[in-house]
């Protein structure tokens, strides 16, 4: 795979911490087939994530908000435009049975900010050099590109087959922390 | 009144170019949230031609040919192409850029001053449109300010600056140019 890391990059990458408590936003682009039609949604998000609960709000490339997934213990609950809530226990079967499309958003807690579990379920910073994809939870994972300073990948890319959307690829462009509210004082290191 | 001065800018802007900027409106815990402003250019050409090209803070393009809607994003390095026709529908796009029958998809209704401007508002007739309601600030004949709101509540406050009315624009203005390396998503 990739060869030595420069000291910096690798070093930057391990020094990432991980914030329990975060706001992001970026740009994504879903691609996956309905009915075996091509379909590619383009469109922005914004993350918001706790201990207990992550918030997504997905948003057209105007910036109109189209929907908001929220995952807690209690399972997830999405609200779509003009409609009412719907809530289930399972996120894949909600997200399936409405927008029609997967989105990992509990292993993205891990991903947008770089990190991945080991073998042992650990939360382990990926390196920074590693730019080959990752197995995670059923997915490929890949870092195309980091922020220049290494604080948050920048171009992550999400691939999969499912019975019920084929081929599925998110591509996410993160915007830098700046951009979103900054990650909230309260966090705590890597365990 | 609004309307009259909007009503007369569609009659005789054919095209206009001029620059904009954007911010989001969010209500969060019962306050009000201002994102970043995000600016850019704007050309558009009656019916249906327009390109709304974000610069700030990252690069993105909007761009209909009179047949179709290009949207690329450079950092995710990808050009969706739509058919114009129902995408530009009930859009911001269609009330400065479209054919000039807007009644068509939109209820008008008179608001009045605000902020210096004359406003009205166009509440789209489609119901599966991502706008609940869209305000229109006039100023000496053009529109200076939009208000779009979301079904979720949440308004783009976008306002134009430097309009330009019947500026010369190129033959080919508004042909897009898939760029080199870029993936291209028909849908």
């Amino acid at each position: 795979c990739a060869g030595i890391a420069t000291r910096d990059a690798a070093q930057a990458g391990a020094q990432r911490v991980y914030h329990e408590d975060i706001e992001l936003s970026g740009r994504l682009l879903v691609l996956y087939q309905q009915n075996d039609k091509e379909q590619s949604l383009p469109g922005s998000f914004e993350w918001k994530q706790n201990k207990d609960s992550t918030l997504v709000t997905l948003l057209s490339p105007l910036g109109q908000v189209v929907a908001t997934i929220t995952v807690d213990a209690s399972g997830a609950t999405l609200v779509q435009a003009k409609q009412a809530p719907k809530h289930a226990q399972n996120l894949d079967s909600l997200m399936n049975e409405t927008l029609g499309w997967p989105m990992p958003i509990t292993g993205m807690r891990d991903w947008l900010q770089g990190f991945v579990r080991n073998a042992q379920g650990e939360r382990t910073a990926i390196s920074t050099s590693n730019d080959g994809s990752t197995p995670a939870d059923g997915w490929q994972l890949r870092y195309a590109s980091w922020q220049d300073d290494f604080s948050l990948p920048k171009r992550i890319d999400l691939n999969r087959y499912t019975a019920q959307a084929g081929n599925v690829a998110l591509r996410i462009v993160l915007n830098p922390a700046a951009d979103s509210a900054a990650p909230a004082a309260n966090e705590q290191k890597t365990p | 009144s609004g309307m009259e001065q909007f009503k007369s800018f569609v009659a005789n802007t054919k095209s206009a170019k001029g620059e904009f900027s954007q911010q989001i409106v969010k209500m969060v815990d019962g306050q009000t949230k201002m994102s970043k402003t995000s600016t850019g250019t704007f050309q558009f050409a009656r019916p249906g031609k327009f390109i709304w090209s974000y610069l700030k803070p990252y690069e993105q393009l909007l761009q209909a040919d009179g047949d179709k809607l290009f949207i690329y994003d450079k950092d995710l390095n990808q050009v969706t192409i739509k058919k114009l026709g129902d995408a530009l529908g009930s859009s911001p796009a269609a009330i400065l850029f479209g054919s000039s029958d807007l009644e068509k998809n939109f209820t008008l209704k008179e608001v009045g001053p605000k902020q210096g401007l004359e406003w009205f508002e166009a509440i789209p007739k489609s119901k599966d449109s991502n706008f609940d309601h869209i305000g229109i600030g006039m100023k000496d004949g053009a529109p200076m300010a939009l208000e779009l709101r979301d079904s979720f509540g949440q308004i783009s406050l976008i306002t134009l600056k430097n309009v330009e009315k019947n500026p010369v624009l190129k033959a080919d203005q508004f042909k897009f140019v898939v760029p080199a390396g870029a993936d291209v998503f028909q849908q």
